[in-house]
């Protein structure tokens, strides 16, 4: 720290910051803008009538079938950070305490898997849990069941399993981060004050990683929920989330962009809700 | 990991040997490892031995061996093309997203806490935004410039998906970077870009390769943002994409196993020259 | 006659709201080693990165040989500078790092080589050329950071507290061998250091700085044995400070009243009205203890007081004293000289006017 106080301040920093400056505002605040506003105009034929309406936002709220999506979306995502939270956490703190060396190799591991492909690992998700994929064969084949189970595939189920599969390496990294800060004394000086087991974690641990672990919530809520891609491959026709909605305004054939520009803003403000309401949650308990 | 962790014999300290020497506590965290890794890996495993069956159809037992999906892959003129687009547009994101990150953080660097703090939350906001929100964001703004989709197009989405994960490397070098050390330079009469070269590029040659091989690897993956941008072109996983929307064909695995491999390596040498430290 | 080597005149610098220098001026002489000396916060780093180029004064001009350099930038100032952690670019070894400033300047390898050689040997690092930043110790990296420094032949050399990150044995030793460099060279050096200690060995001149100002500038004698306030007796070895109020003054020399009765004397460095409240220090190593005579009263300049606890440190022996109401003081003693001497035992406590100072209280 002493190194970054005694810097020049006068040495123009504005010319080292004015690149990626200008291309966030160029392509990324600018798009936004226009993704807003296009929300509140309507697009008639492929024709944008810039007229001020609240239409978009109307038919979405309206619809029972878009409510329904919505809702579905959001439980689908609140469900995944559900499940892959705790998962990390625990496999976290294997990696940090337990088998300490041999963690850090673990950790590696766990995030190569995170890069090895994205549409790869969904299609082979697909391939793993399909009617006559992998999973009912092997069971098949052991005698386990007798006729393939239908509900691994095109339900919500597939869409969680594949979810936690693709996020679980992006939600470990907080909560490890966090964890790599709680050093071994502390848990020493914890169960030498008599707290063990699950008192321990409850009381301790999960206390001093709780920005780690609603990090870890927000990552896995808004990558679940802005997912088209998943619901597609393996949700099956029930499957829809709000992302299939959007995408097919731009991409499909009935493609109405206001109207997914609308979708997109009300997705965005569900993320923006979660994520205030997650780091004011945790920045209320571990004030407290 | 601290020191402690090497100098202090396990059984004494770690906390679920706790009282009793717990040896079932301890089956049950390997059971555990063991259950997560086949998790992640099962996709993996699947798509790599399926990329070399000689069965078109997924079955087990697997009937043979063979290279032929990799040669009907290759043979695609479509592979051809859409890998060269991938090459592309890596190599542009990976050199782009660079430049801008490592002036970036070091422009945040020469600022207070407060305004540093500021400025790196703020340029982290592409990964909290999902991907197809901003992706749509960048098809509608070219398309009020009257731009037709296309590589460029997709590029410049890929820099933004790039650019958070950059600026976290760089600057997680930075926080062990001795600024004083570029003072010495200048004061020992080298004009800031001499300084630059001589000095500061040298140093963190090995995070900026890092950063550069992770931002060629998200690009390589980059699938959303490319799809709503890049118009009728291919890339790689734009052509897997409209074979999987085709249905099943085990070229998919060969063309899967590929990216996977290139990825893979990219990652585990971006993750070897960012844990170098001068 | 030659300009100063560095001439500092009415330089401010402010941070926002905050006032690092608060106009400051103060002048080098060629051939001059010149300590600023305050504690963390004082600014005096910031004026020597004022002086290096590193920042820009808010007001006022520096000048290095009569050369106005207040706008010119560090790598082209006759200065140079040698950093607190010595900054050494660890991908060039020891060698390298030196001749870095000659390479700059087009030289060749052989007289380039012969230069890193010359230096490397003045520092007493020859042979060690080829060896990586970190293979060096501490001492040695700081040994290199001069070399460079100095190999750029600079007109002053510039030290950011160089010793402060060394052990204390390497740190005394250093600062012996960088004075004997400074000698042998006829360099004129700026050392910035919190360490008393060091700029009382070390140094021709001292600047003591406290809260952006320069508070006192003379020898280490001078600052040492006549501090010119309250702030400097204190900061620069250790002291009795006795508050009280100016009984009498004839010329320079003061009667503080200190307590009921009991006065003491000094040098005052400044005017001091009487009537007014003011500090006495002393020096512990200039107070005498002795056993009080039987019956008699102290007499002048001396105070009766009752010894409240002896501690044998090895060298010396600290003696705390209390002489009337709230009057605490301690007196450093060799050995034998508390051989009569006993906790509780009642004592003359005195010292002689030259040794002690009467000082203005802060902020009156």
């Amino acid at each position: 720290m002493l190194t970054r106080r005694g810097l020049p301040r006068l040495h123009v920093p504005l010319r080292l910051l004015a690149p990626a400056g200008g291309f966030y505002g160029l392509f990324f605040v600018v798009p936004l803008t226009i993704l807003i506003v296009l929300s509140f105009w309507t697009v008639n034929a492929f024709v944008i009538v810039p007229e001020w309406t609240l239409s978009n936002y109307l038919d979405a709220v309206s619809s029972a079938l878009y409510g329904a999506v919505f809702v579905r979306t959001i439980l689908i995502g609140l469900g995944t950070a559900a499940v892959v939270v705790p998962i990390a956490y625990v496999l976290a703190y294997l990696m940090r305490f337990v088998f300490e060396r041999r963690g850090q190799f673990m950790l590696d591991l766990v995030l190569v898997s995170m890069f090895s492909g994205y549409l790869v690992r969904i299609y082979a998700w697909r391939t793993i849990l399909g009617k006559e994929g992998l999973l009912n064969t092997l069971l098949l084949q052991m005698g386990v069941i007798s006729e393939p189970i239908t509900f691994l595939i095109y339900s919500n189920l597939a869409v969680v399993i594949t979810l936690v599969g693709l996020l679980l390496p992006l939600v470990l990294l907080p909560i490890y981060s966090s964890m790599s800060n709680v050093s071994r004394e502390h848990l020493e000086v914890a169960r030498d004050l008599g707290s063990k087991g699950v008192g321990l974690h409850r009381t301790i641990l999960v206390p001093m990683v709780l920005p780690g672990l609603g990090a870890g919530f927000a990552i896995a809520f808004i990558l679940s929920v802005g997912d088209f891609v998943i619901p597609q491959m393996v949700g099956g026709p029930q499957g829809v989330m709000v992302g299939n909605l959007i995408a097919d305004q731009f991409k499909g054939t009935g493609a109405n962009w206001s109207e997914g520009a609308a979708f997109a803003l009300i997705l965005l403000s569900c993320v923006l809700v979660v994520y205030l309401t997650t780091t004011r949650a945790v920045r209320w308990v571990t004030r407290w | 990991m601290g020191n402690e962790v090497v100098i202090r014999p396990r059984s004494s300290g770690s906390p679920t040997d706790g009282e009793r020497h717990g040896s079932s506590r301890h089956v049950l965290a390997r059971v555990f490892i063991a259950v997560v890794m086949v998790y992640l890996f099962a996709p993996v495993i699947v798509t790599v031995v399926f990329s070399f069956t000689t069965s078109p159809r997924l079955s087990l037992p697997i009937e043979g061996l063979t290279l032929e999906w990799y040669w009907r892959a290759f043979s695609d003129p479509l592979f051809s093309e859409a890998l060269i687009h991938t090459v592309i547009l890596a190599i542009v994101t990976g050199a782009v997203a660079v430049a801008l990150g490592v002036s970036f953080c070091f422009g945040v660097a020469r600022l207070g806490p407060r305004a540093r703090g500021a400025l790196l939350v703020a340029s982290l906001a592409p990964a909290a935004v999902p991907a197809l929100v901003f992706g749509i964001a960048l098809a509608l703004f070219f398309n009020a410039l009257g731009r037709t989709q296309g590589l460029v197009n997709a590029a410049l989405g890929h820099i933004l998906v790039a650019l958070p994960f950059v600026v976290l490397t760089i600057n997680a070098r930075l926080a062990t970077f001795d600024f004083s050390m570029l003072e010495a330079a200048q004061d020992l009469g080298a004009s800031s870009s001499r300084t630059f070269w001589d000095i500061t590029f040298p140093i963190i040659r090995p995070s900026i390769l890092g950063a550069g091989l992770l931002a060629m690897a998200l690009s390589i993956d980059e699938f959303v943002v490319t799809w709503f941008n890049v118009g009728n072109q291919l890339t790689v996983p734009v052509l897997i994409w409209g074979l999987l929307r085709r249905g099943i064909s085990p070229s998919i695995n060969a063309l899967a196993t590929v990216i996977l491999t290139s990825l893979i390596v990219l990652v585990v040498m971006s993750n070897l020259l960012n844990r170098r430290r001068a | 006659m030659n300009p100063p080597a560095v001439e500092v005149r009415g330089v401010g610098k402010r941070f926002g709201e905050h006032v690092a220098l608060d106009e400051i001026s103060l002048i080098v002489h060629e051939h001059e080693f010149v300590s600023l000396l305050g504690p963390s916060g004082c600014g005096k780093t910031t004026l020597l990165r004022i002086i290096s180029g590193f920042e820009r004064p808010t007001t006022g001009r520096v000048f290095v040989h009569g050369e106005d350099v207040t706008a010119v930038a560090p790598d082209r100032r006759p200065t140079n500078i040698v950093f607190q952690r010595g900054a050494l670019f660890p991908h060039m070894n020891v060698a390298e790092n030196v001749g870095y400033s000659l390479k700059l300047r087009g030289w060749s390898k052989d007289r380039i080589s012969n230069q890193v050689d010359e230096m490397l040997a003045l520092v007493r690092l020859d042979g060690l050329g080829h060896r990586g930043p970190t293979e060096l110790s501490g001492g040695q990296v700081q040994r290199a950071a001069l070399a460079r420094a100095l190999a750029a032949e600079p007109r002053v050399l510039l030290l950011d507290e160089p010793l402060s990150a060394l052990d204390l044995k390497l740190r005394q030793h250093m600062a012996l061998e960088l004075r004997a460099i400074q000698r042998k060279l006829a360099a004129t050096f700026v050392y910035v250091t919190h360490d008393q200690t060091e700029a009382l060995v070390m140094s021709d001149r001292i600047a003591v700085m406290n809260q952006g100002r320069i508070v006192q500038v003379g020898t280490p004698r001078e600052v040492y044995t006549r501090p010119a306030s309250v702030f400097a007796s204190d900061f620069i070895g250790e002291t009795n400070l006795l508050p009280g109020t100016v009984e009498s003054v004839s010329g320079q020399e003061v009667t503080i009243a200190l307590g009921s009765g009991v006065v003491g004397r000094a040098i005052a460095p400044a005017l001091l009205a009487i009537g007014t409240r003011a500090t006495l220090s002393v020096r512990p190593e200039s107070i005498r203890v002795r056993p009080a005579d039987n019956g008699g009263s102290p007499g002048a300049g001396q105070l009766a007081g009752t010894i409240r606890e002896i501690a044998y440190l090895g060298s010396h022996v600290r003696v705390e004293v209390e002489a009337g109401e709230g009057i605490a003081l301690w007196a450093e003693l060799r050995d034998e000289e508390v051989v009569q001497l006993r906790v509780g035992s009642a004592v003359t406590v005195s010292w002689s006017t030259s040794a002690a100072s009467a000082l203005a209280n802060p902020g009156s």
